[in-house]
């Protein structure tokens, strides 16, 4: 299937010898000083990201302890905080369920009178 | 062409910095890269300014090559988006070799090869892309299909039909250069 090669040899580069070397040099020279400044960016990235990470760190370590640390409150506490009724609470706590006109009466109305 | 073994320890004296492994990497893959090139931007010099400016991008972003034994196939597809690139905005792109003289200033090339160079770039330009890659990869820098295949992103055969094509294409053209120059004289 395959035909004889085409003599492609005035396309090659490095035909002129000391012409290539000057290419693979001028290449290599600025590919060096490309990834050292590169590279250095990236160091000094990194050298300010340390700290930062080290005060989120902090800052996350504190919220976890005061988290632990705040007194856990109990059901009833939770619900008077809320403001919900006195009688719902005790009702509700102790897996209880009050008659809807009652719960009606005591959350500040007579509805459903006639 | 290197054993995989002996680029992928290039490789990482590259990125550990040793410049010697960059000279050492840039002389076994800068031939290929310029042809990349030249099937691309179709001008010698201009190969030259571009195939420069991927391989420092190449450079820059080597973390980004996940498996240093594709590097060929890596490293030509930067060179051939960084033509592609090129070409499409030729007018209005800022080469980063234009701060740096540039390799054709300071080695002008000799004026015999001008002649057959210019011939021969004039036939590639009735090629398709792939078929002058192709071509330039087998014939000048003498891959065989399968590693030219992986470069390429293409099958063995796909390869072989390409290559039947463009030599088809090439002689062809050549020919009627020649006869057309024989007619020439002729008169």
């Amino acid at each position: 299937m395959e035909s004889n090669k085409i003599d492609l040899s005035p396309l090659d580069p490095s035909r002129d010898q000391e012409r290539w070397n000057y290419l693979i040099e001028s290449v290599s020279t600025r590919a060096i000083d490309a990834r050292r400044r590169r590279m250095s960016i990236n160091f000094k990235l990194i050298a300010w990201a340390r700290p930062a990470i080290a005060l989120a760190s902090a800052a996350a370590i504190i919220s976890v302890v005061g988290a632990s640390l705040t007194p856990k409150q109990s059901e009833l506490e939770r619900f008077a905080n809320a403001k919900v009724p006195r009688m719902l609470t005790v009702w509700t706590t102790a897996g209880k369920t009050a008659p809807a006109a009652i719960i009606l009466e005591i959350l500040g109305g007579k509805y459903g009178s006639k | 062409m290197l054993a995989v073994q002996e680029i992928e320890s290039l490789i990482a004296r590259v990125k550990r910095g040793e410049s010697s492994a960059f000279s050492s990497l840039i002389r076994v893959h800068l031939r290929a890269a310029y042809l990349t090139a030249l099937a691309i931007v179709g001008d010698p010099s201009d190969a030259e300014d571009v195939v420069q400016d991927a391989f420092v991008k190449a450079f820059e972003r080597l973390e980004s090559c996940r498996e240093p034994r594709r590097f060929s196939g890596w490293l030509l597809r930067i060179v051939r988006n960084h033509a592609i690139n090129w070409s499409k905005h030729r007018r209005f792109c800022e080469i980063g070799t234009r701060n740096v003289a540039r390799v054709s200033e300071n080695y002008p090339p000799k004026i015999a090869d001008l002649k057959l160079r210019k011939r021969l770039i004039d036939s590639l330009a009735h090629l398709t892309p792939i078929e002058k890659e192709v071509v330039l990869l087998h014939d000048l820098e003498e891959w065989k299909h399968a590693e030219i295949g992986e470069a390429l992103d293409i099958s063995e055969l796909m390869c072989r039909q390409h290559l039947f094509a463009a030599r088809k294409k090439l002689r062809a053209q050549l020919n009627m250069e020649i006869s057309q120059e024989v007619k020439k004289n002729g008169k």
